[in-house]
């Protein structure tokens, strides 16, 4: 039976290619047309012009010659080479753009690439493309906006943030922002698990693609759902660039790149769609390794005059952090209790005058949202009580006013994320110098401007330090240290914590100062006491590794406590206390009290004074520096 | 004769139908987007999701991915329920200006496009289990029995 059918098919395929060849007998490409088509023009050295390049996102090869594409779907090449072959699909394209009119419709970028460079239109019947003016009309994008949302302030593991486009239907109009188009390049997992998701998206294994969707999906998912603030630059691209890219993107339908989380990530491919809108930027080549999201903004906005326009679209946490801050404190008593006791007639608000309780209600409401994006209210009370007061709240007669948060952590704001710093200074009164080198991000102490005030990352900090006439040594070797001190405030009550892991020189039972590896976790809370001044109360756990200790390590808790304050746009200070008493392995305690003050002297050199007063085993001893840092 | 027919169906405008946001499998209800799914770390940070590609091709009331144009409004309300009902309520916020912008409301009708919306809330949210499709139905009959607003209900 099953080879029975199996011939049938075979039968009526071959009926049916028959019949189409002859009822639909297939314009030849002739060589003729073909050599009268390139007659002016070289294939080859056209099939390597930056838009054709830009067009099938190739990529010159690292080692051997020739280019490849980034692209995997194998429908998106009309060559079967073309994956490799930039020419050998440039031919290919201009042949079926000859004798298959469908493709003009498929390829409406390549079509007008290579209609302006070769004399392709008087061998090509003119036709409408309907579907795809169709999609052209819905979108009518008048201007391309690149979006970026800024990291997660839990969660400095996605410092690196990410990068988007919109296709804009109104450039002047902001109103039109949410509904605009956005194109987003992600990759496709079906839903596998966390460990294996990680693994595959870092070393290869993924698919990516691009898709489009409303803006305001994305302002759902980054600004409310993940509570990112999202910064928007305008980009000053002539029309004619826009519907290029535009037509390109109908190009990348149901099409598939390779992804990898570091280098051939979301930011490099979006990168691969502005090369398309004006190749002459090459951006793309600017990232031959590692593609922070954050740098490509840097690198999109700085060095090619693209900037038109910032906009700063706040998240709903920083929403609801700048009402609270803009309402007074006896209001946001009222509002926090119609919340807490599920009431909105609380004897309280009975005094105020309608714009008050206006506020009142859209406090309470931002607080009960909140809430309710967290999860920490039954939808069996929030849902009802959300609906009643917004129908109380709509009955008083006033707009509220719009809210006017900190423009803050503007990533083309921060300084460079390496610093390398030469120290001078004298521990136990012995004079020292000590060279530094940090590999990324941010520390608490460095200027604030872009960052998210008391969240600092450090990875891989690594110190020589010569005391006197002696070697030069490994000082220390931090290989990470997180800040994340979110402020509380009546209704947000955040934790705050610190983690640091590194090889550090201490004093130990030894003569001379001896390497430890140090491990610390303090969780607790902090709060803004005044505008850019942070206090922070902390405690957890410490270990330490050494040969020097008992058992080869130092097991116990401790207490960590200080303020850092941004005192001027140049300014900073900083004091800490950390202590920790350790029970198991070698018994000792430990003491570090340290006081800092940073001085900018412009926006990539710092000055730093620094005073400690420690005690690492038995003995207290004194260590000043000055340190010069320059960012890079 | 049939093939006329929906030749005739297909040039027809679609705003001359009474719109039912249902037959584009939408009509979300006030607060379904409010719902706090805990965003995984992970596809934060990395950018994964379960979103698909621009596809090809048409599906209910989307072609190759993007919503068609008489569906447009709908679109919006549907995903933006409860930041309409908020913004409503307020009679201030962006997804109230935005749907000013869609319905084409003129500079100077701003105001009492918002101030009207404001006091009819009532009857815009009426309970809890409101759907998309009653939000937007009763926003277009508002509209409609106001005077000055009367012109833009047409573009609902």
């Amino acid at each position: 039976m099953q080879i029975c059918n199996h011939i049938k098919w075979q039968e009526g395929f071959f009926l049916a290619t028959l019949v189409l060849f002859l009822t639909f007998p297939q314009k030849l490409f002739s060589e003729s047309i073909k050599n009268n088509i390139f007659n002016k023009v070289s294939v080859e050295s056209l099939s390597l012009d930056p838009t054709w390049l830009a067009l099938g996102h190739y990529s010159k090869n690292s080692v051997l010659p020739g280019y490849t594409s980034f692209i995997d779907s194998k429908n998106f090449f009309i060559s079967n080479s073309g994956k490799y072959s930039p020419q050998k699909e440039l031919e290919a394209t201009v042949n079926k753009f000859i004798t298959d009119s469908n493709y003009i419709c498929k390829y409406p970028a390549r079509y007008e690439f290579l209609s302006k460079k070769l004399p392709i239109s008087r061998y090509i019947k003119a036709r409408e493309c309907r579907d795809f003016k169709e999609w052209l009309d819905i979108i009518n994008p008048k201007g391309v906006t690149l979006i970026f949302p800024s990291s997660f302030v839990s969660n400095p593991a996605s410092a690196f943030g990410h990068t988007l486009i919109r296709l804009d239907e109104a450039q002047e109009d902001e109103r039109a922002a949410l509904y605009s188009y956005s194109i987003n390049f992600s990759a496709q997992t079906y839903g596998e698990p966390g460990l294996l998701y990680a693994f595959k998206g870092i070393f290869g294994g993924y698919n990516g693609y691009f898709s489009i969707a409303p803006y305001y999906k994305l302002v759902k998912k980054y600004s409310d759902l993940e509570k990112r603030d999202i910064w928007e630059y305008g980009l000053n691209l002539t029309k004619k660039e826009v519907f290029f890219l535009t037509r390109h993107i109908w190009e990348l339908r149901e099409v598939n790149f390779s992804y990898y989380y570091f280098d051939e990530n979301c930011s490099y491919h979006l990168l691969g769609l502005l090369d398309v809108a004006r190749p002459s930027l090459a951006l793309r080549s600017k990232f031959p390794f590692v593609v922070i999201p954050g740098d490509t903004v840097k690198e999109i906005i700085e060095d090619t005059g693209l900037l038109k326009k910032q906009v700063f679209r706040p998240s709903i946490e920083t929403k609801f952090t700048t009402r609270i801050d803009e309402t007074d404190i006896n209001i946001q008593r009222i509002s926090k209790k119609i919340i807490d006791t599920n009431n909105i007639k609380v004897e309280e608000i009975e005094n105020l005058n309608i714009v008050d309780k206006a506020k009142t209600y859209d406090l309470a409401y931002d607080y009960l949202e909140h809430l309710m994006l967290k999860d920490k209210i039954d939808p069996k009370i929030s849902d009802p009580l959300a609906l009643k007061l917004l129908k109380t709240r709509s009955k008083l007669p006033y707009r509220s006013k719009p809210l006017t948060p900190d423009k803050r952590a503007n990533p083309l704001d921060t300084h460079d994320s390496k610093k390398i710093s030469y120290e001078v200074g004298s521990i136990k009164n012995k004079v020292y110098q000590n060279l530094s080198l940090r590999n990324a991000y941010h520390g608490l102490i460095d200027k604030p401007d872009g960052f998210i005030l008391g969240s600092s990352l450090e990875f891989i900090n690594v110190g020589f330090r010569q005391i006197e006439e002696q070697d030069l040594k490994l000082n220390y070797l931090d290989l990470l240290n997180i800040n994340s001190l979110s402020q509380k405030n009546l209704f947000l009550n955040p934790i705050s914590w610190n983690f640091y892991s590194g090889l550090s020189r201490r004093d130990t039972k030894r003569k001379e100062q001896k390497l430890v590896y140090e491990n610390n976790l303090y969780l607790g809370s902090s709060s803004k006491i005044i505008n850019s001044t942070v206090v922070y109360l902390l405690a957890g756990a410490s270990s330490k590794l050494s040969n020097n200790y008992h058992a080869n390590n130092a097991t116990g808790l401790g207490v960590n406590a200080g303020l850092v304050s941004y005192l001027s746009d140049k300014l900073a200070l900083k004091i800490d206390v950390k202590t920790n008493r350790y029970w198991l392995g070698e018994e000792h305690r430990d003491l570090n009290l340290s006081s800092e003050i940073r001085y900018s002297i412009n926006n990539s050199l710092d000055l730093n004074l620094e005073f400690k007063r420690k005690k690492d085993y038995q003995e207290y001893f004194n260590d000043y520096s000055l340190s010069l840092s320059y960012f890079f | 004769m049939k093939k006329l027919l929906i030749l005739l169906l297909l040039t027809l405008p679609t705003v001359s139908f009474a719109q039912n946001i249902g037959q584009c499998g939408w009509g979300s209800k006030i607060f379904d987007g409010q719902r706090g799914i805990a965003p995984q770390a992970l596809a934060a940070t990395t950018n994964i999701n379960q979103t698909s590609a621009i596809t090809s091709g048409t599906s209910g009331c989307t072609q190759d991915g993007v919503v068609r144009s008489s569906w447009k409004t709908a679109a919006f309300i549907d995903s933006n329920m409860n930041k309409l009902a908020r913004d409503i309520s307020r009679g201030e916020g962006e997804s109230l200006e935005s749907l000013a912008s869609l319905v084409g409301v003129n500079e100077k009708d701003n105001a009492l496009f918002a101030k009207t919306l404001q006091e009819n809330f009532d009857d815009i949210f009426i309970s809890q289990n409101s759907d998309s499709n009653a939000v937007y139905s009763s926003i277009k009959s508002i509209l409609a029995s106001n005077k000055s607003l009367v012109e833009y209900s047409a573009n609902l």
